[in-house]
């Protein structure tokens, strides 16, 4: 008589379907149940109807997606889009010195610095951006310092306004620009830069020709893991924004916390969500099926 | 002092003694009588009768324990003495877990939501129809509550929940305006929401806030207009939602309560719509910042402890509502929150003096008489509030 063992080995031998099932099943469960569900009850949300006092009636309707077109509604979705942009292109420029300098000039150390580049998350983003607050407020420790050294008379407004913004979700998100820059540039061949050299490029020519091109899908995974989650952030709009920088995460929360209007929060959300899907489908098509998903930090 | 005044003082301290003289009539009649205040503190402190035994009988104990001596709380933040919760827990054998919540709305959808398992929660009083209307309070039974007759009067059998069948009124305050003395010194806007609305000899512009509480942002905008604020007419509020909007480009941050305390301490402010207490928890750290109640009028409003439908520890729950309930307890918590308590013995005995004499704490008449209480929005007047908010927020 077959062992347990040999007869699960020879079953799992013959369906290899099984087997990867088995292997797959703990990514499939995490996906269907904290992805695809709560998406699920989203969209479900959104067609429902508010009932009195902000209470959710079971009815279906269509009517929360005419919100799309409010101004107001389109005022912020332009200007989530138009930081989120500006802070991807912040966190590229300086993220790829960074991640270059790291690559080819952190010698022994390059261990230590990319831990460096990780250490902030260690502590809760909340803290850290209280701690933006503290150093940005009027009589904040940046502004007292240059009142007290004399540089300026009045006070800089450094905090609560788009700069602030901008300067919290580059702060918040420029390690997970670093991190695939420095992997694609760590990977990249020193001997195809020895050729270009030799063969009479300069070292800008070099950079532009070379450096750059090949290291592509670094900076569009960067872009991606920079731009996406700056289009949904809450925290930093809600703690550096003050009344004037409205963006979609805290529209958002707004429309369920402060308005009590769970289905139109629940359509603004899906808009969001949508919008985040078509961009990453951009992102497929541009670096290539086979790179984004097997390979997608080189 | 003369003789007859120190044999007058003298029968005073004894009727306080046995209690047949209020902490506040000794207090002003000891200052007519050319006594300073620290002296008729220190007599009121070793004079007032102690408290009324009140220990937790051992049923109720044994109640708590079959509970699993655990309570869930959620306040606003900074709203009771550091003492009063580690005291109760201490007292009554029961793990504390305290949650702070930033404003009414959240906690409201936290409780809509239905995640939430509170034991008790500090709404707002025109938030309570709200939640009567949708079930999600528990009955209290008043058993437990042998020390509900210390409250005011006018906190009791008020229209937002008829008969007290599911809240404990615990302070109250006002919404008017905070300044800074020194800034706006001479402006001729002082006393008036104009110092908000209006271009005076200087706009501080970038330098004004408002609360992030809409009913109180679009109550202020109403009566600077002239308008009740508590009207429902669209032309008044349309007015109104037009008005905050020109405010908008001035206007620094909509601050949470206590957060606007802390701009206020910093200078990062010099005009805001302030809740009293705030003011006067900011006025102790920087003496140049000032409150009143603006001529036009401002808002009032009392919070109050309500017991969830789904709180896990109900009679816990119950004990905890009756322990702040007591004259000691009440007045620690108002000697050190900036807000007037709701409990008649804690004022008429226990108060701290000086915060008695605040009136920003404890307004006079005259002030008191523009002070409007808001009311709940009724449900088809709210998408209109829903409209002027996103704008004025979203823009």
């Amino acid at each position: 008589m077959l062992s347990m063992r040999q007869r699960l080995f020879d079953g799992l031998h013959r369906r290899p379907g099984w087997a990867t099932a088995c292997l797959l099943a703990p990514a499939l469960l995490w996906l269907v149940a904290l992805a695809l569900v709560p998406m699920g009850v989203l969209a479900y949300y959104s067609v429902l109807s508010r009932g009195p006092w902000g209470t959710i009636v079971h009815t279906l309707t269509l009517e929360h997606y005419q919100h799309i077109l409010d101004p107001v509604f389109l005022r912020v979705l332009g200007r989530t889009c138009r930081l989120a942009l500006l802070t991807t292109v912040l966190c590229l420029l300086g993220g790829y010195i960074l991640a270059y300098w790291m690559a080819f000039y952190g010698g022994h150390r390059k261990f230590l610095y990319s831990f460096l580049i990780m250490l902030p998350f260690w502590t809760s983003d909340l803290v850290r951006l209280y701690a933006w607050m503290t150093l940005l407020a009027d009589h904040g420790v940046i502004n007292n310092a240059l009142l007290a050294l004399g540089v300026l008379q009045e006070p800089l407004p450094l905090l609560y306004n788009e700069g602030a913004v901008v300067l919290g979700l580059v702060y918040t998100y420029l390690p997970f620009m670093v991190l695939p820059l420095y992997a694609a540039l760590e990977r990249l061949d020193r001997r195809v830069l020895e050729a270009a050299a030799d063969l009479g490029a300069t070292p800008l020519e070099c950079l532009w020709k070379v450096t750059l091109p090949l290291t592509r899908g670094g900076m569009l995974s960067g872009s991606v893991l920079v731009f996406v989650p700056s289009l949904g952030e809450f925290l930093v709009p809600e703690l550096l924004g003050g009344a004037k920088t409205m963006l979609l995460g805290k529209f958002i929360a707004l429309k369920f916390t402060g308005l009590r209007n769970w289905p139109l929060g629940a359509a603004y959300a899906l808009v969001l969500v949508v919008m985040i899907v078509l961009l990453l489908g951009l992102y497929v098509r541009l670096v290539g099926r086979k790179q984004a998903f097997e390979a997608p930090v080189s | 002092m003369n003789r007859p005044a120190r044999r007058q003082l003298e029968t005073w301290v004894e009727a306080l003694g046995e209690g047949r003289l209020t902490r506040r009539t000794f207090l002003r009649r000891g200052l007519a009588l050319g006594v300073t205040l620290p002296v008729l503190a220190d007599i009121v402190r070793l004079y007032t009768p102690a408290a009324a035994e009140t220990a937790p009988t051992p049923q109720l104990l044994e109640r708590i324990k079959k509970e699993g001596r655990q309570l869930f709380i959620a306040n606003w933040e900074e709203y009771v003495h550091p003492h009063t919760i580690p005291r109760f827990a201490k007292e009554f054998g029961v793990k504390v877990t305290y949650d702070t919540f930033p404003g009414n709305e959240q906690l409201l959808a936290k409780l809509q939501a239905g995640g939430a398992r509170y034991d008790v929660i500090f709404p707002t009083h025109n938030f309570l129809p709200i939640y009567r209307a949708q079930g999600l309070l528990a009955p209290l039974n008043h058993e437990y509550l042998p020390l509900f007759s210390n409250l005011l009067d006018k906190f009791r059998q008020t229209s937002f929940d008829p008969g007290n069948t599911y809240t404990v009124p615990y302070s109250w305050g006002m919404t008017g305006l905070a300044h800074h003395t020194v800034q706006t010194r001479d402006d001729p806007r002082l006393g008036s929401w104009a110092l908000l609305f209006e271009s005076g000899p200087q706009r501080y512009s970038g330098k004004l806030g408002l609360t992030d509480e809409r009913e109180e942002v679009v109550a202020a905008a109403l009566q600077f207009l002239g308008q009740p604020p508590n009207t429902h007419s669209r032309e008044a509020l349309r007015e109104a939602g037009a008005l905050l909007l020109r405010l908008k480009p001035h206007i620094k941050a909509f601050y949470p309560g206590v957060e606007a305390k802390k701009a206020l301490i910093t200078e990062d402010l010099v005009v805001a719509q302030s809740w009293s207490g705030e003011t006067v928890k900011a006025q102790a750290k920087n003496p140049a910042v000032a409150w009143a109640l603006p001529r036009e009028g401002g808002t009032g409003w009392f919070d109050a402890m309500a017991m969830p439908k789904v709180a896990p520890h109900k009679v816990t729950a119950q004990a905890f509502m009756n322990y702040m309930l007591r004259p000691e307890v009440a007045a620690e918590n108002a000697n050190t929150t900036g807000y007037a308590t709701a409990n008649r013995i804690a004022v008429e005995k226990y108060i701290d003096p000086q915060v008695a004499g605040n009136p920003a704490i404890y307004p006079p008449a005259e002030t008191l008489a523009r002070v409007t209480f808001l009311e709940t929005i009724p449900d088809d007047v709210l998408p209109v509030y829903e409209d002027i908010w996103t704008r004025l927020l979203g823009a």
